[in-house]
């Protein structure tokens, strides 16, 4: 991702809030100025900056209501919606945050013991275990009441990069398609 | 600060990149700032503004080691640098909700 991909007429705080309760409302509906102020935390009577760039930019659609011309409403266009989307994609591509391992004093569950040990199968499937160390691991994780003991069963292995059930499920799914009849299945006999 | 408000340190779409990039490493782990420049793709001198603003902010921990004639310097996220990063996620999420 390059970062000029960011948006930069939604990025701005007090725009990206502004945008982000216009796109709350259902497709064609609008918002009266006063209640956007409220929605956004602004105190009644202040300008909404940011609308100005937003209509400039054909993000938000801005019209003069009520009989003396003096409500306006404010609405997001089909154009600022796509743009939000673009921007939230953008975003979701920044690299995902490196998960913090749990203090190894942390009493482990069951579910922590169970993962550890399928995590300790794919290795032996893998082949970076015996089955004598397999053995001796699986007994340790097993037993094993906090965290810092069943990484100390996994000491010397590196990351799997995938959960070992899923890897077999989608090995699965790929072999099955690929003895799928073909499309004689689908015509009507 | 109010805790929905976006901190502007980690806003800056150039900052937010390199906050994230060195998030993306286990705890404990460093990135060399040549790396982190082809990674994030700056000029150097523009990289170091914007890494020296961060660790101002304790955001970020940096480290020069001497090898030989050359020097390396290592650039970390700290632990307060990865809390304003898990903030800043929180309140990014608050302010678009539904449309994450």
């Amino acid at each position: 991702m390059s970062t000029s991909a960011i948006d930069p007429v939604i990025h701005n705080p007090q725009r990206l809030r502004i945008v982000a309760t216009l796109a709350a409302l259902p497709d064609g509906d609008t918002l009266s100025a006063g209640r956007l102020q409220t929605m956004i935390g602004l105190p009644t009577g202040s300008p909404i900056i940011g609308l100005c760039e937003l209509g400039q930019a054909g993000y938000v659609r801005t019209a003069i209501t009520g009989d003396d011309g003096t409500q306006s409403s404010v609405a997001l266009t089909r154009q600022g919606r796509a743009a939000l989307d673009r921007y939230i994609a953008v975003l979701a591509q920044l690299p995902p945050q490196a998960a913090t391992p749990p203090a190894p004093g942390l009493r482990a569950g069951d579910a922590d013991r169970d993962a550890a040990a399928a995590a300790l199968a794919e290795h032996f499937a893998q082949g970076r275990l015996t089955l004598d160390e397999l053995i001796a691991r699986l007994d340790a994780t097993l037993t094993a009441t906090t965290h810092g003991e069943l990484a100390q069963a996994a000491r010397d292995l590196p990351e799997l990069t995938m959960f070992p059930a899923q890897v077999g499920l989608v090995r699965g799914k790929r072999a099955r398609s690929r003895h799928r009849p073909g499309p004689a299945r689908w015509s009507p006999s | 600060m109010p805790d929905d408000a976006l901190d502007p340190l980690i806003h800056v779409p150039t900052r937010l990149k390199i906050v994230a990039t060195l998030a993306a490493l286990p705890e404990g782990d460093t990135l060399s700032f040549t790396r982190l420049q082809d990674m994030i793709g700056l000029t150097p001198g523009n990289l170091i503004i914007h890494l020296r603003k961060l660790e101002e902010a304790d955001y970020i921990a940096s480290e020069k080691t001497r090898n030989g004639t050359v020097s390396i310097t290592n650039v970390a996220l700290t632990g307060h640098g990865r809390k304003a990063l898990d903030n800043y996620t929180h309140a990014l999420r608050d302010l678009l909700g539904d449309h994450l």
